[in-house]
């Protein structure tokens, strides 16, 4: 199967789903809508093929470009033709050849059950020690040519650390990836172009077919003892787009026709096994991914570190990390949530407003605890607004965090007797907090949008609302979470205690004071 | 009994005014007193007495365990404590349960005592055991909290709980109780 030439991609049209190979994205007729991949991660992990598929091929020159694009996209004769010219780039089942995503000249390897691909798999001990309690092993046999060339991807992109010598991706274990959305239901087409940069954002020559940009296509850059480590300035910027820190080889097999264990449908052609090898490309350095938001170094010193899925999951807490960019922080949004706010946002008037799509793992070294798929409204802000929203934005989820963290600690107090030594994961209630604000909060960013830059004050009542919306909050979820239980249970003095400490700490903590202040003033 | 029919003012004056009256008809009082459940003052002519100077709803036979439970309940109390203080500054009957024994630092109930009350199965055992917190109140409480604890209590034993725990008795109280101090 060719991932260029042959239709692989599963995909919603106006009338129905369908397979479709890359290019038929912009046919005419019975327009693609969506991709309807058979899990979340694939479904962001298509997402990110494409895209890099775009940027690879079909990087427009400046922002007008991108903006006729934008208007209408191309045709199909053009997006083929560009796509064709990296067509043997994307072979998957060549058993001699490069073939994609796949150690170049992987001789010998551990021989593993296809299942192993898929990240919240269990492992070999998990299952030896019969631990798999939660996701079971065993149940993904066979997987068809499309979900094992997604599947293969997918890991690549978001590879964790997996034991010695077995890589992270180039973004690290489980990077968070931020793509821009359109506000109204638009074409599959809009939705990828919104997340491709132009020349003047991204910097690329013309494209070399090679290891340079795709690594499968020459030998692999080991990294074992006496190997060597991958940096930006060993191989091409679009690398980004392809890392493959797996060494993997699969082993395709033809069968009678049956079904897919994954995705459910016929198929002819599958993979059970497939073998890998640790000490792959080894990513160091100041990569830096355009579809993810990082942190860099004040001092620059350090390498940007990219954000990863966050136990306790996304909220408006990480809206300013993840939309906005921050110069003293060094809390920089992805590049092409940069070039939407600063730039696209301003040519894109009359249309309703982006959204943010936030999604990725949350991972504990090799083991999945979560995956998270979050969405997050953009603004249409000019430099002062910018400036401003920083400031103001951060008083707001500055007291929101300390509320949030009296309520816990002090449910712990009513909870237990002795909470100091109480550990256990309590983020279930945190996370009821910043969920139940959430609308409240986004609610006011719109208001804080509509302000003038010139204005450096907030209104009062937006200060007054915002310290009764979270500290009403936070009791009422206190009495909820406390309180519910039949009293017969509950040792009451102490959560009464509890009760009154949470209410005196929302008037007093420095955060509330502060709203509270500028809410009179 | 609704909450607004309970604390309407009207309603307030007049089991203010029957409790004033029964210092003078101390028949009515033994009587009431002598009720070993709340049943046993349904048929008594104080009882009678006592609906005849309360509002018409009290006499509804939905609210008559309530009415009979304040009735019997209250006949035990001897002063209606701090009677000219406005309402919110007046202290609630679990408050005053918490309130200091005379001469010791220890409340008149003890927790133990009002975790018992609290956790009454039945309205009988409810009653026995109110009586008793009067009388370690030295039978000197705030007899309109008092009747509106008795209201909830009832309430809740026949329809259950609020969802929201503020809403609840036992949680009012115990905040009122645990924080007078």
């Amino acid at each position: 199967m060719n991932l260029i030439e042959d239709a692989w991609l599963p995909v919603l049209r106006e009338q129905g789903p369908d397979k479709i190979a890359p290019w038929q994205m912009v046919e005419p007729y019975n327009p693609v809508l969506e991709i309807i991949a058979p899990r979340p991660d694939f479904q962001g992990a298509l997402y990110q093929f494409l895209i890099g598929l775009l940027q690879t091929c079909f990087t427009p020159e400046d922002h007008d470009e991108w903006l006729e694009y934008w208007e209408e996209m191309p045709t199909v004769e053009e997006l083929k033709k560009t796509f064709e010219k990296v067509a043997s780039a994307f072979e998957l089942d060549k058993p001699v050849d490069s073939s994609f995503l796949q150690d170049f000249d992987l001789k010998a390897g551990e021989i593993k059950n296809i299942a192993g691909l898929l990240i919240e798999s269990p492992g070999g001990k998990t299952i030896k020690d019969n631990l798999d309690h939660f996701v079971k092993g065993g149940a993904i046999r066979r997987v068809c040519p499309s979900c094992v060339a997604t599947a293969l991807f997918t890991l690549q992109i978001n590879a964790p650390s997996g034991g010695v010598g077995h890589r992270v991706g180039l973004r690290g274990g489980g990077p968070l990836t931020t793509l821009v959305m359109p506000g109204a239901k638009e074409s599959l087409w809009k939705k990828l172009w919104l997340n491709v940069l132009d020349r003047d954002w991204f910097e690329t020559t013309d494209i070399e077919l090679g290891p340079g940009i795709f690594p499968w296509m020459g030998p692999t850059r080991i990294s074992d003892k006496g190997g060597k480590n991958t940096t930006p300035e060993d191989v091409d910027s679009l690398q980004v787009y392809w890392g493959m820190p797996r060494r993997i080889r699969l082993d395709f097999l033809d069968a009678e026709e049956s079904r897919c264990d994954l995705c459910g449908e016929n198929a002819t052609s599958f993979v059970e096994k497939y073998r890998t090898q640790n000490y792959g490309t080894n990513y160091e350095g100041a990569w830096v991914h355009p579809l993810t938001p990082y942190r860099f170094d004040p001092k620059k010193e350090k390498p940007p570190l990219s954000l990863k899925g966050q136990q306790g999951g996304l909220g408006y807490r990480h809206w300013l990390g993840v939309t906005m960019t921050d110069q003293s922080s060094g809390d920089c949004s992805a590049k092409v949530v940069k070039a939407y706010m600063e730039e696209r946002v301003h040519s894109l008037t009359g249309e309703s407003l982006a959204r943010l799509w936030c999604f990725g793992y949350d991972m504990d070294n090799m083991k999945a605890r979560c995956w998270y798929d979050h969405e997050m409204p953009l603004l249409k802000l000019d430099a002062a607004q910018r400036d401003n929203l920083l400031h103001w934005v951060k008083e707001l989820v500055d007291a929101a965090t300390d509320v949030s963290g009296f309520l816990r600690s002090q449910l712990k107090e009513a909870w237990f007797k002795r909470a100091k030594d109480v550990k256990g994961d309590m983020n279930a209630v945190v996370l009821e907090f910043w969920q139940q604000s959430e609308n409240d909060f986004y609610a006011l960013l719109k208001r804080f949008s509509d302000l003038p830059g010139d204005q450096r004050q907030v209104p009062p009542e937006i200060y007054a609302f915002w310290a009764k919306t979270i500290r009403n909050l936070a009791l009422d979820l206190f009495d909820s979470w406390a309180l519910e239980s039949p009293v017969e249970d509950a040792d009451m003095k102490r959560i009464i205690g509890a009760r009154k400490e949470l209410a005196k700490k929302l008037r007093t903590s420095k955060a509330m004071k502060t709203l509270l202040n500028k809410s009179s003033l | 009994m609704r909450e607004q029919e309970f604390w309407s003012e009207e309603a307030k004056q007049k089991l203010r005014a029957w409790f004033c009256w029964l210092d003078d008809n101390r028949g009515d009082r033994a009587r009431l007193r002598r009720a070993e459940t709340p049943d046993d003052v349904v048929l008594t002519e104080p009882f009678f007495n006592f609906l005849r100077q309360m509002p018409e709803s009290w006499a509804r036979p939905w609210n008559l365990p309530i009415a009979a439970m304040v009735a019997a309940v209250l006949a035990h109390v001897k002063k209606d404590e701090d009677k000219d203080k406005k309402d919110k500054d007046k202290k609630s009957f679990a408050a005053q349960l918490a309130s200091p024994k005379p001469g010791t630092d220890r409340p008149c109930m003890s927790e133990m005592r009002f975790q018992q009350l609290q956790k009454s199965r039945t309205p009988d055992e409810f009653f026995r055991r109110l009586i008793r917190a009067v009388k370690l109140a030295d039978s000197h409480v705030n007899i309109i909290s008092l009747a509106d604890s008795i209201r909830r209590w009832m309430n809740e034993y026949r329809y259950g709980i609020s969802l929201k725990p503020l809403d609840r008795l036992a949680v009012r109280w115990a905040s009122d109780y645990y924080t007078s101090k």
